[in-house]
C-alpha cells in the first residue's frame, strides 16, 4: 500500500518536471500577431521621426471633411507621424490635409539662437477654411 | 531518438521555444529600429550636410531603408516561424543571426548602391 503510494506520488512528480508546453496552432497565431504588429510599429514609428528634405510643401483644401474612412486614419496618421510613409509608398500627400491644418494651429516661429534657427520657412497654402464654432 | 520522434509530432510547441521566439523577434524589431532612428536623427541633425553623411542621407530620402525592415526583420521572423513549426531551435538562431548580418551588410553597402 505504501509503495504503491510512493510510486503514485513520484509519477505525479515526474509528470510536475514535464516541460511546459503551448498548442502549437496557438504559438503560431500569437507569434504571427505579434511580430506584425513589431513590423507596423517600427515602419511607422522609425520612419515618422524622420523628415528628411528641405522644402516642404503644406497644402490645405476646404474638402477635408468630405475624407471618411481610412482617409480620416490615413489624415490623422499624418497629423500624428508626419509624411511617411504616404510618399515613399507612392500615395499622394493631398490625403492629408487636416494634418497640416492641426500643425498650422501649433505653428510657431521663435528667434534664431546663435544661428541654429529655421533659416527658410516656405509653405504653400490651398484655400483656407475658417470654421465657425458659434 | 524515439522520444524525440514522438515530441515532434505532437501537437505542441516547448513554452521556452516559443518565449524565445517572442524574444528573438523583439530584439531583431529593436535592432532595426535603433538603427533606422538613429540613421534618421543623423539625418536631421546639423551634421547632416557632412559628405559623409550624404550618401545614407539620400539613400534614406529615397526609402531605401525600406528594405532593410523588410529583408532583416523579414528574415528573423521566417526563422522563428520556421522554429515554430518544425520545433527546431536551430532556426531561431541561424534566422536571427542572418537578420544581424543583413542588418550590417545593408548599412554598410545601401550608401554605395544608391
Amino acid at each position: 500500500m505504501a509503495s504503491a503510494e510512493r510510486a503514485n506520488t513520484a509519477q505525479r512528480r515526474c509528470e510536475q518536471q514535464q516541460p511546459r508546453t503551448v498548442p502549437q496552432p496557438v504559438a503560431v497565431a500569437v507569434f504571427t500577431v505579434f511580430a506584425s504588429l513589431l513590423f507596423h510599429f517600427v515602419i511607422l514609428w522609425a520612419y515618422a521621426l524622420i523628415t528628411v528634405g528641405e522644402h516642404r510643401t503644406i497644402s490645405v483644401v476646404d474638402d477635408v471633411e468630405n475624407k471618411i474612412g481610412i482617409f480620416s486614419i490615413l489624415v490623422l496618421a499624418k497629423a500624428c507621424l508626419g509624411d511617411f510613409p504616404l510618399p515613399i509608398l507612392g500615395i499622394p500627400l493631398t490625403i492629408s490635409l487636416s494634418g497640416a491644418w492641426l500643425t498650422l494651429r501649433e505653428l510657431r516661429l521663435q528667434p534664431a539662437l546663435l544661428g541654429l534657427g529655421i533659416g527658410t520657412l516656405s509653405a504653400t497654402f490651398g484655400p483656407l477654411v475658417v470654421h465657425n464654432i458659434f | 531518438m524515439a522520444s524525440d520522434r514522438a515530441d515532434s509530432t505532437t501537437c505542441s510547441v516547448s513554452l521556452t521555444l516559443f518565449v524565445a521566439a517572442l524574444l528573438a523577434t523583439l530584439i531583431s524589431a529593436g535592432l532595426v529600429w535603433t538603427a533606422l532612428v538613429l540613421t534618421g536623427l543623423g539625418c536631421t541633425s546639423d551634421t547632416s550636410h557632412l559628405a559623409s553623411w550624404y550618401p545614407v542621407c539620400k539613400a534614406y530620402e529615397r526609402g531605401a531603408y525600406l528594405a532593410l525592415v523588410i529583408i532583416a526583420f523579414g528574415t528573423q521572423v521566417v526563422g522563428a516561424a520556421h522554429a515554430l513549426i518544425r520545433k527546431r531551435a536551430i532556426s531561431l538562431i541561424v534566422g536571427l543571426t542572418m537578420s544581424l548580418v543583413l542588418l550590417a551588410a545593408h548599412f554598410l553597402f545601401v550608401p554605395f548602391i544608391y
